[in-house]
This record gives structure tokens, sequence and C-alpha cells, in this order.
């Protein structure tokens, strides 16, 4: 809601003239701060990820005055074959949307101004660019991220906000310590209507809470069935930089771009796509955001028998707060194959609030006209995602999906994961951030990444 | 409904499942290649699910057993490591050490080794370190920093010595994982090629935190303190600022930040004004008060965000006086911060910024809307006598905001009025807070309201029956109480039929007797209806009205609700009524649209 106007050049030049001259902060102060080669009130942004998402949460950016995208990035140079076949996506067709935007804006009719890149490093090199939309593909989250915290960048991350446990915790601690702004893309942390039906259970609108019961989408595409041989790597497309901290395996299309979700060397499948949503509601609505369950277990899952997807088909799993609520969380297998569910359910003991992708329900239906009196909890008041990110980048606080909060829905994800591919009840530590006398779920907080990637 | 092939690939997949259930799936598991009998790796993933902990050491040594043979392929390597990843113990260190002499099997030998714990993985793989060389070895260098490892420190100063860049990097990110004092000796002790300077920096600051957190809290803050007050790195400098709050101790903290606030490098100050929120030093907040007015605009946000996450209410006055500031920045974050800080004596002055537009405006009303304080009621209240119409306006709608239901009767009184602007804002503000209680003055209030008003408090009316049940029940409750109601009352009340859509509100309408006023109601009513219920009543109405004006209304119904894609009938049906319509009709219009929506029936499915 808040649109801030200080005019940083004006800012700067009274800092610059005190410090005595600019050139004793090199590479790392923001244009946003410098107003370097942007207009004064600019927060320069570069897309690290030009995919199906990245696409979407580019448009989103480009509707924001006081942002400009000058650079973005993508291992691919261009193609089809994301969602579907005929949507092409790529660094060249955004670096094309952004000048395209940007000329349509202009008295001129032209512009040029967005450089696109292979190699996120060059972005992060940068010193004119304050912040990085990082929308890449899950295995990659963490190492960009915690490098572009140490260089200083704000940082918009897509969900699930890690690929593992450590390495979300490893994230947390690196924006905490640099002190950069991170918003997880959790967007609806910024739907009014999300804020408010978990407003309604935090104030106890139905009674004592006792479950929430969320329900994801089935796999939206289906992989090579059975036996399937690799490819050649398409002309323009780096497949050793997507591969990147992964190990390695041979190229097939079917690995790469929209379906890369569906394999568990880059993702945890709908469970953290689509569940990392849900659980993020649950979160929210549970007064739980800063912790997480106490114990999870498998009730069900099912798993493919053969082919390139290897995540859990069918997800079944139950978990437990310390406060006694329960959550459990199913694929929708009535719903329509192609449906993005992500929704979550709060059952109390006088009633009932569910939300997410497929609607806003209430039991009783008056439940939806009451009114959050001044006296009740709020929970904030974003209602643009990204605009509460640049809000955020200007006052230096915590956006409505904290780099913390993000983690801590991403770990339910992953424990959830964990517990069903080992097939058991496990007690989880939230404090800890280890399972209780479980060596092999242990050992799946982490994974090696290949050299030379680190954090 | 799934096509024939993928059925026959489901069915194929579960047989070849099952033959491997049936047989041992680790027979061919040495000559795995990419892309080929995922049923295999199936099946042994199951049993681990299905075995549990307890046949773990078996499936291991099945799992060695088929890594040893000599035509094990790389798919098989990788299978075999990404599952001991899992269920390994130390019996799998030796074999898969051995896998470390090629480059990228190295990688597939640390996934299972990473995460190990005990003695005789770090030792196995510090031997490997020294042995092993290029890509492998800085590998090794950072899994022995995601184990925190020890024994890497007293090997790296070759490594950082040795002129290889990406050793030396590996080598600085991995000690300042390791942390402890003697990484972090090394790391100071470094000479590292000029690039890898900010990276030392940065490492020397993680291996602080490490430092920390393990106990060593007088040891990182020295480091912290050395790094803050002469590092180069701006990152690495704003983390030891972050680390000095972190270990310094509350008290101690406030001088550090209230000088970093006006450090000459705009980030410092940014950072400190964000590490303000956390010590709950209650001098830290005078301080800060202190400060406020003398900062530059952008700091004095950050500032005034963090006043607001303390939640000290000292800061109220300072920050009341921050709403004006002639930026309009500072005064939006002003009034946010003035939700936790502020009391009753900021109501007049957010109600001032209320009035206006912007993003001021809508912090200011936010607040007043949540503002948890005494009197804050009160002082709206006593607004609301303002000859001013825009601060009544405001008081009326935030009084509304905050749920506060005692105001219901003066809203009432107001609704009465003769003034536009007083009867506007308290029909404003009765939307969401009257409700059945105030069923009969809303009535009454109907009876009374001019033209202009009567379809806002027919709405408000209908809102007030809420928590009557369903929609349609709420109708026919609603109804009845205007039984006794003069006919002009009963129209509109009549209206809010297709609101509720139900049937027994369609019943009432179809069934509407009594002046031609209320039948003119009912039929225009039945042309608003949102489902497709009302197609064949309206479908009646066509053919017996007289009145062309609801033969038209009635048709573009019919033709809205039928094109609807929510409207559940066949299109033979759909056709069918329309046929039986259109020689009703004599517009060409009205003909044109039926049977445009009638082609559109019989056109084939796409």
């Amino acid at each position: 809601m808040k649109s801030q106007s200080i005019n940083r050049r004006k800012f700067l030049s009274a800092s610059l003239s005190a410090a005595g001259g600019a050139v004793a902060f090199p590479q790392i102060i923001p244009a946003s701060v410098l107003g370097a080669n942007a207009p004064s009130n600019r927060i320069n942004l570069a897309m690290i990820g030009t995919g199906n998402q990245g696409f979407q949460d580019m448009r989103a950016f480009l509707t924001e005055p006081d942002a400009q995208i000058v650079a973005v990035c993508d291992v691919n140079r261009g193609s089809g074959g994301y969602r579907n076949a005929d949507q092409i996506c790529g660094r060249e067709p955004a670096k094309q949307l952004v000048e395209k935007t940007y000329a349509s804006r202009r008295s001129a009719g032209t512009f040029r101004g967005c450089d696109a890149y292979a190699d996120f490093r060059e972005v992060l090199a940068r010193p004119d660019i304050d912040a990085v939309v990082i929308v890449v593909p899950d295995h990659w989250h963490a190492i960009i991220t915690i490098l572009a915290a140490r260089a200083g960048k704000d940082i918009y991350c897509e969900k699930p906000l890690s690929y593992t446990i450590l390495e979300g915790r490893a994230m947390v601690e690196a924006v905490r310590q640099s002190g950069v702004v991170l918003q997880t893309g959790s967007h609806q942390r910024s739907n009014p209507r999300t804020r408010f039906g978990c407003e309604l259970v935090r104030n106890g609108r139905i009674g004592q809470l006792q479950r929430i019961e969320t329900r994801i989408g089935t796999w939206n595409r289906q992989g090579p069935p059975g036996d399937w041989s690799p490819m050649p790597v398409p002309d323009g497309f780096d497949y050793d930089m997507w591969i990147g901290p992964a190990p390695w395996e041979p190229y097939h299309k079917d690995r790469c771009l929209y379906t890369f979700r569906f394999m568990r060397d880059y993702s945890g499948g709908q469970v953290t796509n689509l569940g990392a949503h849900s659980f993020d509601m649950a979160q929210w609505g549970n007064n739980t955001e800063l912790t997480g369950p106490i114990e999870v277990e498998d009730t069900g899952s099912e798993w493919p028998s053969a082919g390139l997807f290897n995540v859990a088909k069918v997800v079944k799993f139950r978990a437990r707060y310390a406060n006694g609520v329960e959550l459990t969380c199913r694929t929708d297998l009535e719903a329509e194959p192609d449906r993005t569910i992500a929704q979550c359910k709060f059952i109390g003991s006088e009633g009932w609030i569910e939300m997410g992708s497929e609607g806003f329900f209430t039991y009783p239906e008056s439940l939806k006209t009451s009114i959050v009196g001044a006296n009740e909890i709020h929970l904030g008041s974003s209602t643009n995602h990204m605009r509460d990110f640049l809000d955020a980048i200007r006052a230096r606080s915590e956006p409505a999906a904290s780099v913390e909060i993000g983690h801590r829905s991403a770990t339910i994800c992953h424990i959830a994961n964990i517990a069903m591919r080992l097939g058991r009840k496990l007690c989880w530590d939230p404090v800890a951030e280890r399972f209780a006398g479980d060596d092999a779920a242990n050992h799946m907080l982490t994974r090696a990444y290949r050299a030379p990637w680190t954090v | 409904m799934k096509n024939p092939i993928s059925l026959c690939a489901s069915l194929i997949a579960l047989l070849v499942c099952f033959s491997y259930a049936q047989s041992d799936p680790y027979t061919d598991l040495s000559s795995l290649e990419s892309g080929k009998d995922g049923a295999a790796r199936a099946a042994i993933e199951k049993q681990i699910r299905e075995g549990g902990p307890a046949a773990y050491a078996q499936v291991e040594a099945k799992l060695l057993a088929a890594l040893a043979r000599p035509n094990a392929t790389p798919a098989c390597r990788k299978f075999v490591c990404d599952t001991l990843r899992i269920i390994g113990s130390e019996a799998c260190i030796k074999p898969i050490i051995a896998l470390l002499g090629d480059e990228k099997e190295a990688d597939l030998a640390r996934l299972a080794l990473e995460s190990l714990p005990g003695n005789a993985a770090d030792e196995a793989l510090i031997h490997a370190v020294q042995t092993s060389a290029g890509r492998t070895r800085i590998g090794l260098i950072q899994t022995l920093g995601a184990r925190r490892s020890g024994g890497l420190v007293a090997l790296s100063k070759d490594w950082l010595n040795s002129g290889d860049a990406e050793l030396a990097r590996a080598t600085v990110l991995a000690l300042g994982r390791v942390g402890g004092a003697n990484a972090i000796a090394v790391l100071k002790s470094a000479q590292v090629p000029p690039p890898l300077a900010a990276l030392r920096e940065g490492a020397l600051v993680d291996a602080a935190y490490s430092l920390a957190h393990a106990g060593g809290k007088a040891e990182a803050s020295a480091i912290f303190e050395e790094q803050f007050r002469s590092g180069q790195s701006l990152p690495a400098v704003i983390a030891s600022l972050n680390g000095l709050v972190d270990t310094r101790g509350d008290n101690n903290a406030t001088p550090l930040l209230l000088a970093a606030l006006k450090d000459s490098r705009p980030l410092v100050a940014f950072a400190a004004a964000r590490a303000s929120a956390r010590p709950k030093d209650a001098k830290l907040t005078q301080g800060l008060v202190g400060a406020l007015p003398s900062l530059p605009p952008a700091i004095q946000v950050a500032v005034l965000r963090a006043l607001s996450a303390r939640g000290d209410k000292i800061a109220s006055p300072a920050v009341k006086a921050s709403l004006k500031s002639p930026e309009d920045a500072v005064k939006t974050e002003a009034a946010l911060a003035l939700e936790k800080l502020g009391d009753a004596t900021v109501v007049n002055d957010l109600a001032a910024l209320a009035i206006g537009t912007g993003p001021a405006a809508a912090a200011a009303q936010q607040t007043l809307s949540r503002l948890n304080a005494p009197g804050v009621n009160e002082a709206l209240v006593a607004m609301l006598d303002s000859s001013d119409a825009a601060t009544v306006r405001v008081a009326a709608v935030t009084l509304r905001a905050r749920g506060d239901f005692s105001a219901i009767p003066r809203f009432l009184q107001m609704a009465s009025s003769d003034k536009d602007s007083t009867r506007a804002a308290a029909i404003e503000a009765l939307d969401g807070l009257a409700g059945t209680e105030e069923m009969p003055a809303l009535m009454a209030l109907l009876r009374k309201a001019s033209a202009n008003d009567q379809e806002k408090v027919a709405s408000l009316l209908w809102k007030s029956t809420r928590s009557l049940g369903s929609d349609d029940e709420r109708f026919v409750k609603l109804w009845a109480t205007a039984s006794a109601e003069a006919e002009a009352l009963k129209v509109v009340i009549l209206k809010l039929a297709s609101v509720a859509g139900g049937p027994s509100a369609l019943e009432t309408i179809k069934f509407a007797s009594g002046s031609e006023a209320l039948k003119d109601a009912a039929a225009r009513t039945l042309c608003q209806w949102p489902n497709e219920s009302a197609v064949t009543p309206l479908a009646d109405l066509i053919q017996k009205t007289a009145n062309p004006t609801h033969r038209i209304l009635a048709t573009r119904a019919v033709v809205r609700l039928l094109t609807d894609r929510k409207c559940s009938w066949l299109a033979s049906k759909k056709i069918e009524t329309l046929e039986q319509i259109l020689p009703k009709m004599e517009r060409d219009e009205e003909k044109k649209m039926i049977n445009g929506a009638m082609a559109k029936f019989r056109a084939p499915a796409k």
C-alpha cells in the first residue's frame, strides 16, 4: 500500500559530501542509494531465471514505477517448451520484453538498457544492481541467494525457499548477517483474503483450532514413461550450468525447464511446489510461522515405479504441532489433472475456514463479513507482494514473507518428503532443526554440492 | 481418463516392478543405464521404505556389492551413492572413497559421505584430500567445510598460498564454515590474492559467528570489532556490525548503533537502523528518538520502522512529530509506526492525515483502524460532531473498521440527518456493523429514505440479516418482516430476492401479487436472477406478458443465463427453450441475439 518517494539523489548527495566523495565506497553501493545510472528514485533489479514463473514475476515488477529491470539472466538463450510447448522464455525473449515495455513508456518509443547474461555471477558483480529476483529451479536457490546476500543485494526468491533444510538455515543466516532484505515468493502473504482468513483463525472465530487439512494438485505433467534415452543438449542452453550443484545426469528435455520439479535431484515434487503455499497458510493461521511441527508421518504416499520422474506421485502425510494441532496433506485425486491446487482448511471447535487457489469458504458463512476489530490480532497489510518487497527495501525492514518464514514453510515440505520417502513417523525438533533418533532422516537434511559449487 | 498408450505404459511398468519385487532388483544393478531399469531402482527404494532401519545394513551390503563389480556403470554408481547418502554406515566409507579417483565420480562419492557422521569419515576424507587434485580436491575441501572438520585447518595454509585461485577460494570458504580459533588464525594470516580479499573478510566473519555460536562470544566480538572498524568489504563490515550487536550484549550495542546511524556510508547507516530493532536497551530508544530529526529522510524511514519494531512507547512523541515531515515517505512510516506506539492523543493528527490522498493517508487510515489504546474510540466518536464532512467520514469509516458496535445507535441517528454527507458517512459505516438487532431500525430508516438512499439502505438491511442462515433463508425471513409494510417498501425489499437467488426467493417472485408496481418489480427482479433456475419462469413471462419492456428484459436474461458457462442444461434443451420464445420477439435485436445463441449451442464442441 505504501509507495515512498524519498529523493535518493538528494539524500545521497548530502551523504556523500559528508563522506568526502563516492570513491571511498567501492563496488557494493547499490544504485538505489547512489542513484548511479538510474533516475534517483529507482531500484535497479535483475531477473535471475526467466522461465515460466520468471516471466510472471518480471511482468509484475515491470508495472512498478520505482523499479527498473536493468538485467536478465538465464542459462537458456531462448526457446519454447516451458509450461507448454508454445511458451517461449529465456534471456533473449526476456530482454526483448523488458525493452519493449520500457520503450512503450517513452516518448521516443525506443529503449536499450537491459543486459542479458548467461551466468548469474556477472549479474552479482554489477555494482549498480540493487536487488535480484531469483526464479530458478529449487536446487539453485540457496547458492544464488547466499552469494547475492554476500554481495549486498536485496533478494526476491521464489518458493520453495530451499532445496534442503540445512541450506535453508544457511540462507537465513546469510541474509540476517548481511542485513539484506529477502522476500520469499509466497504471494499468499500479500493476498487480503488469505490474511483475513488467518486473522479470523488467530482471533478465535472458529473456536479452538484443532486440525488443518491441506490439499495439493496432482502431477500436472507426465514424464517419459518407462525407459527413456538421453538427448543432445539444444543449442543455446548451458546444461552444465543448469545442473550446477546437482549430481550429473545426461540431458533429457523433460529434466529441465518447467518439469524439473518432478525429479528429486532438483526439487521435491508437488509437495514443495504447491505445498509450499498450503503449508505457509497453515503456518500463518496456526501462529507457528517461526517454528514448525514436532512430528511428521507418512500416511500412504505413492511413488512412481519407473520413469524419469521420481518424486511422490500421491502425497499423503500427517504432522502434529506442539500446540496439539494436526496438519494433514493429500493429493487431490478428484481434481482436474492440470489444476494447480494449493488449498488450506482450518477446522476449529466452532467452524471452519478454507482458503487458497480454489477460493475462500467459511462455516458459518457469516464469518466472511466478520470485522477484525482494533483490539484483535492483525497480520500485516501487504496487498501486493512485489510492492511489499520494494517498500521493505526502502524501509530496510522485514517483508511480508521474510527469509525465516520462507525457510520454515519450506521445512515442512522437506520433512514431509523425508517422512514419506522413509515411510515412517519421525520426530522433528524445530529448534535444533534435526530429527530425534533417526540417522537416515538426518542424513537427508543436506546434500553435497557438485564441485565447484558451494555456499 | 488416461489414453490407451499411457495405460499400457503404466501396466508394463507395474509388471516390471512386480517382477523386480518377486526377483532380486540388485542382480542387474551394476549394468544400470540412465533412462533404463527404473523399476529396479523403484523396487530398492520400496524395500528401504517398507523394511525400515532393520533392512538398511542388508541393502547397503547389496548396493556395495553391485558397486564393486567391474562393470558398474555411472548410473549404478550414482544410484548407489545417492541411496547410501541416506542409509549408509561406516561400512561404505572404504568402497566409496575409492571412487574419488575420477573427477565426476568424486562428486557422487561426496554425496554418500558428506552427511555420514563420525571420525572415520572425517579421517578418510582428510586422507583423500591430501592425495587428490583439481576439482576433486576442491569438492573434498567443500565437504570438509560442510562437515566443519577441524582437520582441514592444518592443511589449508599451503592451499591458500598455492597461487591456485580456485583452490584458495574453496579453502577460504571452507575455513569460514569450519570456524573456531584455529581457522580464524589461518584466515587472518593468509596472503590471499587480491580478488579474494573480500571473500576472506566474509569468511572471517562467518568463522566468528561459528565461534560465537560455540560459546566464544568475547573472542568473536573482538573479531567483529576489528572487521567493523577496518574492513574493506562492505558486506563483511555490515555482517560484523550485526555480529557485534548480537555478541556485545544489549547495553553495549547502543553507542555502537547510534554512531553507526551517522556513518558516512549509507548502507552501514541503513544496517544500523535495521539492527536497532533488536537490542532491548531502553537507552537505545531514547538515542534513536534523539537522533531521528537530524538523520537523512531515507534513514529516518528505517529508524521509524525500527522504533515500531521495538514497541517502546516513549518514542511516541517523536514519531508523532514525524507526521509533520515534508517527506511523504517519512510521514507514511510514522503513521504506520503509530499503530504500535500511539495512543488516543495521536488520533486527531492521524485523522487529519487520513483525509488526504496517497500512501501517507492510507497508512494513517490503517493505523486509526488498528490503534489499540484506551480512548481512541471516544476520540473518534467526538469527531463525528465535526462540521467538516471529510473528518466525519474518516471517523465513521474508522469506527466501522475498528468494529466499534457501540457506535451503531449514533450512526442510525446520523443516517436520518438532513445533511447528505453525514447520511452518506453513516450508511457507509453501518455497512457490516449493523446486524439482526438493527433490522427494525433499518426498516424504519428505509421507510423514510429518499429515492437516492433507498437502494443503499436496502443493501444495509440485507447485510444485517447475514447471521440468519443461507441467503435463501435470509430473504424469506426478511420478506416475512416486510409483510405488513406499504407496497412501496415491499417493492424495494422484493428486489433483494435476486441477491439471494435461491428457490424460496424465486417462488416469492413468481407469485408476487398486488399493485402493478410490485408486479413490475417482481418481473424486473426475475430478469436480474443470477442462475439458471429462473430460465423457465422467464420463458413463461415472455410467453404471457403484454409488457414489451418485460419481454425484452426477460429475453436478454434468458440468453445471459443459457450462455453462462455455469449453466448445466443440455444444448438441446437450451435450443428448445430459445425456439419457443423466438416467435414472441418483435424486434430484430432480440431475434438476432436468440439466433446467435442457438448457433453457438448447435456448433460442435471444440
